[in-house]
């Protein structure tokens, strides 16, 4: 399994924070991880957070930010060239879907998230693969 | 050596004379002396009587020759008999040429010949210079004496004696003898001997050089007086060739002559004189080639002679050409040299013998070319100056003609003057008795001649060209015409003047402006035949295109004046005619263009006294709406036609006339008095017609009283003009109330055109009803200045009017109120026919029981109702009051308002019928549009629900799997199989809810596909097949895979296919309990065809179409939960969507199959 440094998660839905909390605890071998709550200050605290994140999976529905507003704060910011960024939505029409694609993500995964093959997926996003698993 | 053995009769007889001379020297006794003495006297009288009788044998030979060859031949072979000297020779001096050349050297009884060579040096130049004999009796005397060693082992031999000779003054020559044999072989008497033989032959060769050179200058003389001769009897170069060709001829017999003259412009050589066997033949000139004898003799200049091996030499320059044509033996070729240049060769060939020409020959005809030469140089000279003169002349005629010409212009002569002034220049020019010019008219195909003249002018009318065969023959030709006898005239069809003596000769030449020709100048003369040559015709040709030019700058300059007259004319009338035509615009009566007219040609011409005159055929009266008499205006009663003779003919012809002279007598012709100029006779007068088509009405008379001449053919030309646009002008007052009338019935058209397009422009403007009411009152308001316009409809249901317009005394009235029907409108209803009331109103009112709308009702006059129909229901009227007068609409008015009606009615029912399209479109699309946002709004509300339920499904999911595998804690085998339970449960939950949000996108309409290219069907089938591995392993079913190895890559939504495959696979699984699944896919070129078997239950024919209806399954107790029943429906639709179908076979309990084709390229889709 990757190595991976620093992982962000921004989930609203106290529940699926849990579920991310022990899918990555379980499942990745992450150094460090953050979950965030909702997107309040959210590039200041991507910011003041101790380690630069490799890959940020940010729940779609948030507030005060949406999902593409965060993935454009942290586009912007040229610290986080090569930091991943992940849709997690429980919307999975093909509608959506394209909408991810073309605001700039690197891979989406759909809810609920298929405990057998998270860890895959975000391996190959972290290696460079445009992963859609929704 | 052969020379030297052989005994020579010439040392014998050498030695005899010597011994004598020895004995001589031997006295020894007086008689003996004296014996010796007179044996001496006798042998000497003996050797003198000997040697004078062979000089004197020498000189009577030499008396009979005159030829220099024969002379010399002669006396060499008389020395040879006396002498019998082993080697003779005879050399002679050319001093001009500085030339030796040998005639004579006999060797050994052999005649050599020796080449001419330079005297430069040798033995016989030390006799000539010594100019006395020279006797050597020894080799070593000989060659001290310049002798030239002969070459092949000769020798100059052990004695010589030479003696010079003189030959006239110019030539030196030498006769020697040469000894091979014996030193002092020659004595004194040898020396006195050859001396005199040689005297002899000289005097003998200058005779012969006297008499040749007499001859020759004879022959020159003559050749010279004759070509003078020539010359003075003005003969050309061809007369010179003839005369030196057969002058040579005759002097140089058996000989063919040829001129030959070379033209370097062309490279040709002429043969102007050519014979073959002594007869004159032709032969064409040929170009100069770079090689032959003539090229060589033309460019050295230098005489060429052959005497010998003709062909042989000829060949040396190049050329198998022979003079004559015949291969000859001799061959002479002289250049004719004018001032150092070879302009041509004579060339002279003898056929018979070699040797034909002589050194005496060459120089004769040396001296005849040249004097040729002179006598051609002088000849050219001559043509020359004579052409130059000619030219000359030819210019001074030319200048001539041109100044004459040119002063009738400066002059202002008219053209006719010009050509008198031409034709006359010409005459004196070419001294002939008759000239004449003519012009063809080309449009009139007429011979005009300006100009004839034969001893007399005569004047010629205009005649067809065919009349005049010359002419006939100049158009057709363009070239000039000349003839030299009254023959050849004749033979072109000339004919001659009536009277006139024939033509003997003359020239006709052609008058071109460009390419055309224009006319013809010709001369004729009484006199003598052929008086005029091609130089004359070119002298003629070039006078007449000068005069061509001329002329044509004449006529041009005439044409110019006349136009600008034309014009100048033609502004008078324009302003006339303007004037006529402003007061027809300002709407003036006859007599004011009769006024307008007069007082405009009072304007024009001073002191003449106008009437104009109109003519009534019904009252036969001249009507005399304008006249000036005395420069007064005057009233003038209407005149009896019977009375106006002149104007009575002027309206019967309907020609112009015009009296410039004798004005009384002239209208005695007519057997009219004097009805113009009432108080003074006029002296001129002109009466022009006015005219109407062919038919005059009128006269305008113009009289003047002071001069006669008064009116010019311009004048009358402008009256003419006045006259016609006076007679238009009136016409056009007449037409004027036609054209009214006209006009007003077009303005009516316009107004119903313009109702109409109101109407229409309101429809298209989409105005509703009351505004088409609105727009058709507003109209017929404007359009027919009505007082007053109501428009009313009826209400069937309610049988009440309504008022939709009024307009009454220039105010609009709005009134909601009804009224009910009365009786005018049923007769409307009734009638359909519109109501015109043209008098006694008050009565109608009391018939039709009308009701006082507007107060007014009791002061309308006339009255008129249009009903306003639909189809065959009379909907309305309109109707427009008249309170000013009665009889107020007429029967077009009616239409017209009828017309405006039916427009009205189309409109509006057209607005009717719109507005209720309208209204049903608008509820259509409200319809449609409430419909749309509902199911928008359904599946909005789905696709919101099936997120949110996501949301805690993925909560729950995750959790139960995380305990399941033991990731938070370890779990008993019991609770794993409840958990798995649970998972089973929440998937089940999901896969409910992605197939709801399905079947809701499928049925709003909103099913979007996303393609993706090149998608390998292979793995997506792997892929399934993967997902439900675990539970064919269940189930114990075996899988059978028949996938096509070559498949081709597709374009399609790759998840909705994988969906597909997996509803399908996954029902195949689900419905068989044991047996197999097969997932088989060919390629069928354009699409795919997939194919899912399973050995189930099947189904029953009867439930098939069921199973692909939303929320249905077959009811065969084997299908059942597991499902939503959307699968199938939903898998149709999205392959459905893809452009391919998909299908089931079965039977039931004999498993089911299921298909569908998968297009391999992106299909667009409706």
């Amino acid at each position: 399994v990757i190595d991976i440094d620093c992982l962000l998660c921004v989930e609203d839905d106290s529940s699926n924070r849990l579920v991310m909390k022990l899918l990555v605890e379980k499942t990745l071998n992450v150094r460090y991880y953050a979950i965030f709550e909702d997107s309040t200050d959210f590039l200041p605290r991507v910011r003041s957070l101790p380690v630069r994140p490799n890959i940020i999976l940010l729940d779609i529905h948030v507030s005060p930010f949406n999902g593409f507003q965060m993935l454009n704060m942290i586009r912007e910011d040229p610290v986080y060239f090569d930091t991943k960024v992940v849709a997690l939505t429980a919307s999975v029409m093909n509608e959506e879907v394209e909408k991810l694609r073309k605001s700039g993500f690197d891979g989406a995964i759909g809810k609920p998230i298929t405990l057998s093959t998270f860890p895959v997926v975000i391996e190959r996003i972290m290696n460079g693969e445009s992963i859609w698993q929704v | 050596m052969e020379v030297t053995k052989q005994s020579s009769d010439l040392r014998k007889k050498e030695n005899r004379p010597k011994t004598s001379v020895l004995d001589a020297g031997d006295d020894t006794s007086e008689n003996a002396r004296l014996a010796n003495e007179v044996q001496r006297l006798l042998k000497e009288n003996e050797q003198r009587n000997a040697e004078l009788a062979i000089i004197s044998s020498v000189q009577q030979g030499l008396a009979s020759k005159l030829e220099f060859q024969s002379i010399i031949d002669l006396v060499g072979d008389q020395v040879h008999a006396i002498t019998n000297a082993k080697s003779i020779s005879i050399a002679l001096y050319d001093k001009t040429s500085g030339m030796m050349s040998w005639p004579y050297w006999l060797t050994l009884g052999k005649r050599i010949e020796i080449s001419d060579r330079p005297m430069e040096k040798g033995i016989t130049r030390r006799v000539m210079y010594a100019n006395k004999p020279l006797n050597l009796g020894t080799e070593e005397e000989i060659l001290a004496h310049d002798a030239i060693p002969p070459q092949n082992g000769w020798t100059v031999g052990k004695s010589f004696l030479g003696v010079p000779f003189t030959v006239g003054n110019a030539m030196l020559g030498a006769l020697s003898l040469h000894d091979f044999d014996n030193d002092h072989a020659f004595n004194e008497s040898d020396e006195r001997l050859l001396q005199t033989l040689a005297n002899s032959m000289s005097i003998a060769l200058e005779n012969a050089r006297l008499f040749d050179e007499t001859e020759q200058r004879a022959a020159a003389l003559a050749i010279i007086n004759r070509v003078q001769e020539g010359l003075a009897s003005k003969l050309d170069m061809q007369a010179i060739y003839e005369l030196v060709g057969d002058k040579i001829r005759e002097i140089f017999r058996n000989t063919d002559a040829e001129i030959r003259i070379y033209d370097p412009k062309s490279n040709l050589v002429h043969f102007p004189y050519i014979t073959d066997k002594g007869k004159r033949i032709v032969v064409d000139p040929i170009p100069l080639m770079d090689v032959g004898m003539s090229s060589y003799v033309l460019r050295t200049g230098k005489t060429l002679v052959i005497n010998e091996n003709l062909m042989q030499e000829v060949e040396k320059y190049g050329t198998k050409i022979v003079p004559g044509g015949h291969p000859a033996k001799s061959a002479v070729f002289v250049p004719l040299v004018v001032n150092n240049q070879a302009r041509g060769l004579l060339v002279l060939g003898n056929v018979e013998r070699e040797h034909a020409f002589s050194n005496a020959d060459m120089r004769l005809l040396q001296t005849l070319a040249n004097s040729m030469s002179t006598a051609l140089e002088n000849a050219r000279l001559f043509d020359e100056t004579q052409s130059l003169l000619k030219e000359t002349q030819q210019r001074n005629a030319e200048l001539a003609i041109i100044n004459s010409v040119q002063e009738g212009l400066a002059s202002n002569l008219d053209m006719q003057a010009i050509y008198d002034l031409v034709g006359d220049k010409i005459r004196d020019i070419f001294h002939a008795q008759g000239a004449a010019i003519y012009l063809f008219d080309h449009t009139k195909e007429v011979l005009e001649t300006p100009y004839c003249y034969l001893k007399t002018r005569f004047e010629i009318e205009s005649r067809p060209f065919p009349e005049h065969p010359i002419a006939k023959l100049m158009l057709s030709r363009l070239q000039p015409i000349i003839y030299r006898t009254v023959e050849e005239y004749r033979v072109m069809g000339g004919t001659i003047l009536e009277n006139s003596e024939e033509y003997k000769s003359g020239m006709y030449v052609p008058l071109m402006v460009g390419k055309e020709i224009k006319g013809m100048v010709g001369i004729a003369n009484l006199d003598k035949e052929s008086a005029y040559n091609d130089s004359d015709l070119r002298l003629l040709q070039t006078l007449a295109n000068s005069m061509s030019v001329a002329l044509e700058n004449a006529r041009l300059f005439d044409e110019t004046q006349r136009l600008l007259k034309v014009t100048e004319q033609r502004n008078a009338e324009l302003a006339i005619i303007n004037s006529v035509q402003e007061g027809l615009a300002s709407k003036l009566d006859m007599q004011a263009i009769y006024d307008l007219v007069g007082d405009k040609i009072r304007e024009i011409f001073y002191n003449t006294d106008t009437e104009i005159r109109v003519y009534d055929p019904q009252t036969n009266l001249l009507h005399v709406p304008y006249s000036i008499e005395n420069g007064q205006r005057v009233a003038v009663d209407p005149i009896s036609l019977s009375d106006a003779r002149m104007s009575a003919h002027v309206l019967r012809t309907g020609q112009t006339l015009v009296i410039n002279e004798n004005f009384v007598q002239e209208l005695e012709k007519y057997d009219a008095k004097m009805v113009l100029g009432r108080m003074y006779h006029p002296k001129s007068g002109v009466f022009v017609p006015l005219s109407m088509g062919n038919q005059a009405h009128g006269l305008i008379i113009l009289s003047n009283v002071e001069r006669e001449h008064a009116f010019d053919s311009s004048d009358v030309r402008l009256l003419q003009t006045l006259a016609n646009s006076m007679s238009t002008a009136l016409e056009n007052a007449r037409l004027f109330d036609e054209t009214q009338r006209l006009l007003k019935e077009t303005e009516q058209r316009n107004v119903e055109l313009a109702i109409i397009n109101s109407v229409q422009q309101g429809l298209a403007s989409k105005l509703d009803m009351q505004a088409i009411y609105d727009l058709v009152g507003d109209k017929i308001r404007d359009l027919l200045n009505a007082q007053s316009v109501w428009i009313i409809t009826f209400d069937p249901a309610t049988r009440t009017r309504r008022v939709r317009y009024s307009f009454e005394n220039g105010q609009r009235y709005y009134t909601s109120e009804l009224f009910p029907y009365n009786k005018l409108t049923e007769h409307l209803i009734t009638t359909k026919k519109p109501l015109v009331i043209n008098q006694n109103f008050t009565e109608a009112i009391a018939r039709f029981e009308m009701v006082n709308i507007a107060g007014t009702q009791e002061q309308v006059k006339s009255i008129v109702y249009i009903p306003i129909m639909a189809g065959e229901d009379v909907k309305g009227f309109i109707s427009l009051p008249n309170i000013e007068r009665e009889n107020a609409f007429s029967e077009s008015d009616v239409n017209l308002l009828s017309t405006f009606a039916s427009s009205m009615s189309i409109a509006l029912e057209n607005i009717r019928l719109f507005d209720e399209t309208r209204r049903l479109f608008l509820e259509a699309k409200e319809a449609r549009t409430a419909a749309e946002q509902a199911n928008q709004a359904k599946s909005a509300f789905l696709s919101s629900m099936s997120h949110e339920l996501r949301t805690p499904l993925n909560a729950i999911i995750n959790f139960v799997e995380m305990v399941e595998r033991g990731m938070i804690g370890p779990v008993n085998q019991e609770q794993v199989e409840v958990l798995d339970q649970a998972l089973h449960s929440s998937k089940h939950l999901l896969n409910l809810i992605n197939d709801v949000l399905d079947i809701s996108k499928i049925q709003a309409g909103q099913l979007t596909l996303f393609f993706e290219d090149q998608v390998s069907v292979q793995l997506e089938v792997e892929a399934t097949l993967n997902i439900v591995g675990g539970l064919l392993q269940e189930k114990g079913l075996q899988l059978i895979r028949d996938i096509d190895p070559h498949l081709p890559v597709v374009s399609c939504d790759r998840r909705r296919v994988r969906q597909v495959l997996l509803n399908l696979i996954s029902n195949a699984i689900k419905f068989t309990h044991k047996g197999t699944v097969t997932v088989s896919v060919k390629n069928q070129g354009q699409e795919l065809l997939f194919a899912v078997i399973d050995t189930g239950p099947g189904i029953p024919l009867d439930k098939q179409a069921l199973i692909f209806e939303p929320f249905i399954q077959a009811e065969n107790g084997e299908r059942q939960l597991q499902g939503t029943g959307l699968g199938l429906p939903i898998s149709r639709s999205l392959i459905r969507a893809h452009g391919g179908e998909l299908w089931v076979e079965s039977e039931s309990g004999e498993g089911s199959a299921f298909f569908f084709t998968l297009p391999v390229d992106r299909k667009s889709l409706p």
